[in-house]
């Protein structure tokens, strides 16, 4: 399998002054990781552990205060190989929607309140492509076709459609082009259970009809059984396990993605569980160690002091604890 | 405290001055919540369980119906806001906007306990917000002089519990308390709720759209669909064994987390949600597997079908 | 407490020192004060006439000159500009007060008092200030000093901002924080001043120089037409009495430049002040002020 995206050390942080104080928060602090083309990688983890800010960064849209402090993100599409955060403005914009496209947080309410839908999709489409008018407008209702999505919601403006539709308009809006790799941050997150059960199955059929690349970041892991291949839990701006999903959730290695799962209630068990204790570190102001060590169960003296690697213990895993290696 | 709900209506008026239509938000929902018990409102956005919530709480006017809190009907408890307050109370769903940035957290604590005549000075006062504080797994030490940005999601979360709790309420509306937070925190709040019920026998109205949550800590459940309960029973028997078709979608939908499940069939989303408040009939007909034709044309009746209250044309 | 107030509040303005329009504006302004500061020493009775030679060009004596009336122009000025920037403060402040407990009141209470309050201020809104202002000079010119002025004008001028202070309070009245606040039992004081004049304070400060400008604005005006008691010294009456003396036709050209580069001085510098503390406040162009260190 042809690795599509290689990241290498990538770190990104926010260097914030506000009212004379510096504050410099590592949203992502060292990350690697490699997709396979055609598989649906996902990025799981809570609020405020850099997974946002990973999406981004792939995407290239590192503004201030936002600022890539070192790595790399490489993109192979076959023809030519991508570094996307040491590339201009021009070939930015040539590259984004036509091979990398991205699907923000709240999708929902980023469509244009005073255009039609229809003319949403037609200003994407004619700015990236040749096309004329009559076919660009033919494209847009094949496509909403072979998508399953009503022709009349063209002819609607955004804020007449129900949120888990304008969440599909969204997404549908990001892979009109055929884009090799989508970024989807959070696409399932305040929809309700059947729209969110919905924009999966949209998701899934995208993926099986345009055999793109997709990247997934949400916390729900409940989304990730049913959409991500290989998952990878994100902890306080790093990577700390990753593994195929049924693997993860079946044996999860990570302290920290035992108790996650663990603390997950399910349809059927009424048994008392118990959440992790304890908050997770602001990203500012980092634990030394291992940052998970002041809530882990299994914590020893070494998790204090050094930060453990993120090493391949088996074939497709790797985990980073100490307790894991050794 | 038990709460009786009897054949509550509510209708909103939308559109322009050219089309006015009346949107029957809460249509004819009748419910009991039993003294310390905790109560479930499950349903997706726009079923009109958060109106439902209002109502009770008295920001909302019925527009037909009758509540009563044990036994006084609510037009007359409510008149002594005072006491009313005292004895109910809310958790919101978002904890970063239940409280206004601009004032310290302290602030809220402070006033509920001086306003309410819990304590009458501020030294009392620290105490019982310390202790209450404690329930929820934090101290005033650390909430002390602080601002509502210093916290997190569910910080804020638990800070917007032990506030609720300094009255000593007797009901407790909890409106969508973990949606906004996240899973590893979420069964810790949820925990909560059930030794809060425990401790002190509060009833609680928890209403949310997460089933899981919902089977975790329930002991019963209404389901509400597009401003009717479709059923109405002890969770577990619902949730385990659903009758009304809605509800089974509902079920299957949830995203397990165990990748082995999948998904057999598909689902159908319908794109304008307001159409579905209009139809004649069951409200459902348009999505139902199992819709017949009477279905389309009348309304079906509440039926009582082992130990349970269905809405559905099948259990006739 | 307090200091970590005063902290944040020399942040702010060493902060805003930074843009160049506010450092024009408050070295301006700064001038401008500390002249008026100095009416208190002044060695000449502003409403005694023929004290001095007239018409004499600017000297180590007279740094402005004289003027027609036979008075120091740079001593004039000062009380002019203490005169004309206290009715300025005083229109101000009147009409913030009243745009803002209208706005509130209305917003809040809502029914039958917005209704009413509502109806009041449209019809401030659709007055004509300036024909009013004038039949009132000529009914009560001799009360008409600085301060009067100034409350009238600011008795005119709050009806604007009132509405956009009810339409803030209408969206604020419906956030989660405020039915938190009805749970926590807060009265309905405590409410508007804790919870709704926090988000209040810019609206109604940005209108207060704007309330400035305009009232010293009426106040020229007036006072060029001779419908307010020129015989006290404000920046209006300099205008008046060098046109009503000729000054430009005769070449007294200290007379003539003295209150236009004030006017100009003046208006100029509390545009920019607005202009910057404006853009200061505004939460859009904070993100562009957080800088990258290396």
């Amino acid at each position: 399998m042809r690795e599509i995206v290689t990241v290498e050390n990538l770190k990104a942080y926010y260097f914030i002054r506000f009212m004379g104080n510096q504050t410099t928060v590592r949203a992502v602090n060292g990350v690697d990781f490699k997709v396979c083309e055609g598989e649906i990688y996902g990025i799981a983890g809570e609020s405020g552990c850099g997974k946002s800010t990973l999406l981004k960064v792939l995407f290239g849209y590192t503004k201030p205060p936002l600022r890539l402090v070192d790595g790399s993100v490489i993109y192979d599409f076959d023809s030519q190989k991508l570094n996307i955060t040491a590339v201009d403005h021009q070939l930015l914009r040539r590259v984004r929607w036509k091979y990398i496209s991205y699907v923000p947080q709240g999708s929902m309410n980023v469509l244009n309140p005073v255009r039609k839908v229809r003319k949403i999709f037609m200003d994407v489409v004619a700015e990236h492509t040749d096309m004329s008018k009559e076919e660009a407008f033919y494209e847009v209702e094949k496509y909403f076709e072979a998508l399953g999505l009503p022709l009349r919601v063209l002819d609607s403006f955004p804020h007449q459609l129900s949120g888990g539709m304008r969440q599909r308009v969204t997404i549908a809006l990001a892979t009109i082009l055929k884009p090799k790799v989508i970024l989807a941050d959070e696409p399932t997150t305040a929809l309700d259970v059947v729209v969110q059960r919905g924009v999966i199955q949209l998701l899934k059929d995208i993926h099986d009809e345009q055999k793109c690349t997709l990247i997934i970041v949400t916390h729900d892991m409940g989304v990730h059984a049913h959409l991500s291949s290989r998952i990878c839990v994100m902890y306080a701006g790093k990577i700390v396990e990753e593994a195929p999903s049924n693997k993860m959730f079946k044996d999860p290695l990570h302290p920290y993605t035992k108790l996650l799962i663990n603390s997950l209630p399910s349809l059927g068990d009424r048994r008392r569980r118990e959440g992790i204790p304890g908050a997770p570190p602001s990203l500012s102001n980092l634990p030394p160690g291992c940052p998970f060590h002041p809530r882990c169960p299994s914590a020893r003296s070494v998790c204090m002091e050094r930060e453990p690697a993120l090493v391949t213990v088996e074939r497709d895993r790797r985990v980073a604890c100490w307790m894991v290696e050794g | 405290m038990k709460i009786v709900v009897r054949n509550l209506v509510k209708i909103f008026k939308v559109g322009s001055i050219f089309s006015l239509k009346k949107l029957t938000a809460v249509d004819n929902v009748s419910f009991d919540i039993l003294p310390g018990e905790i109560f479930s409102l499950v349903g997706e956005s726009g079923c009109g369980k958060t109106t439902t919530a209002k109502i009770l709480l008295g920001l909302e006017e019925p527009t037909a119906g009758e509540i009563f809190y044990d036994e006084t009907p609510l037009e007359d408890f409510i008149r002594d806001k005072k006491e009313f307050l005292k004895k109910v109370q809310l958790i919101q769903q978002n904890p970063f906007s239940t409280f206004n940035p601009f004032r310290k957290i302290e602030d809220y604590l402070f006033k509920t306990v001086l306003r309410f005549g819990i304590a009458d000075s501020r030294e009392k006062a620290e105490k019982i917000i310390d202790e209450r504080l404690s329930i929820v797994g934090m101290s005033f030490g650390e909430v002390r002089d602080r601002y509502p940005n210093e916290f997190s999601g569910g910080q804020l979360q638990r800070i917007s519990i032990a506030r609720a709790l300094l009255t000593n309420p007797s009901f407790l509306v909890a409106d969508e308390p973990v949606s906004m937070v996240d899973a590893s925190l979420r069964i810790s709040i949820v925990n909560l709720f059930k030794d809060l019920r425990e401790r002190f026998g509060i009833s609680v109205l928890y209403i949310t759209h997460d089933l899981s949550t919902t089977y975790y800590v329930a002991d019963r459940i209404a389901v509400m669909f597009r401003g009717n309960i479709v059923e109405m029973g002890n969770t577990q028997e619902v949730l385990d064994n659903p009758l009304h078709p809605y509800t089974v979608l509902l079920k299957v939908s949830v995203p397990i987390p165990n990748p082995e499940t999948s998904w057999d069939e598909r689902v159908d989303l319908s794109t304008l949600e307001r159409e579905e408040y209009f139809t004649k009939g069951c409200k459902f007909a348009g999505r139902c597997p199992h819709v017949k034709e009477i279905c389309k044309r009348l309304q079906p009746p509440d039926i009582e079908c082992g130990g349970r209250t269905v809405k559905c044309w099948l259990y006739k | 407490m307090r200091s970590e107030a005063m902290r944040k509040l020399m942040y702010s303005l060493s902060e805003l020192w930074e843009d160049p329009k506010f450092k024009y504006s408050s070295i301006v302004l700064g001038l401008l004060i500390f002249i008026s500061i100095l009416s208190y020493f002044s060695p000449y009775d502003p409403y005694k006439w023929y004290l001095l030679p007239t018409n004499q060009p600017p000297s180590l004596r007279h740094i402005l000159g004289t003027d027609g009336k036979g008075q120091d122009i740079f001593w004039v000025l000062s009380f002019s500009l203490r005169n004309s920037l206290m009715l300025a403060v005083v229109a101000a402040v009147v009409s913030r007060v009243i745009a803002l407990l209208v706005g509130i009141l209305s917003g809040y209470l809502g029914g039958v008092v917005d209704r009413l309050l509502m109806t009041l201020t449209d019809t401030f809104i659709v007055m004509p200030v300036f024909p009013l202002l004038l039949l009132l000079s000529s009914l009560i010119k001799n009360y008409l000093t600085p301060p009067v002025l100034g409350l009238i004008v600011g008795v005119f001028s709050w009806s604007g901002d009132a509405r956009v202070v009810r339409s803030m309070v209408l969206s604020l009245r419906e956030r989660e924080f405020m039915i938190t606040s009805k749970f926590s039992g807060m009265t309905v004081k405590e409410v508007m001043v804790g919870d709704l004049i926090p988000y209040l304070l810019p609206i109604i400060s940005g209108g207060f120089i704007g309330s400035m400008m305009g009232a010293i604005g009426f106040e020229v005006v007036l006072s060029i037409l001779g419908f307010v008691r020129v015989e006290t010294p404000t920046l209006g009456s300099m205008f008046h009495w060098m046109i009503n003396f000729q000054a430009m036709l005769l070449g007294y050209w200290w007379w003539v430049l003295t209150p236009i580069v004030t006017a100009i001085l003046l208006f100029t510098a509390l545009y920019t002040l607005s202009l910057s503390v404006n853009e200061y406040l505004d939460p859009r162009t904070r993100v562009q002020r957080i800088v990258v260190v290396k």
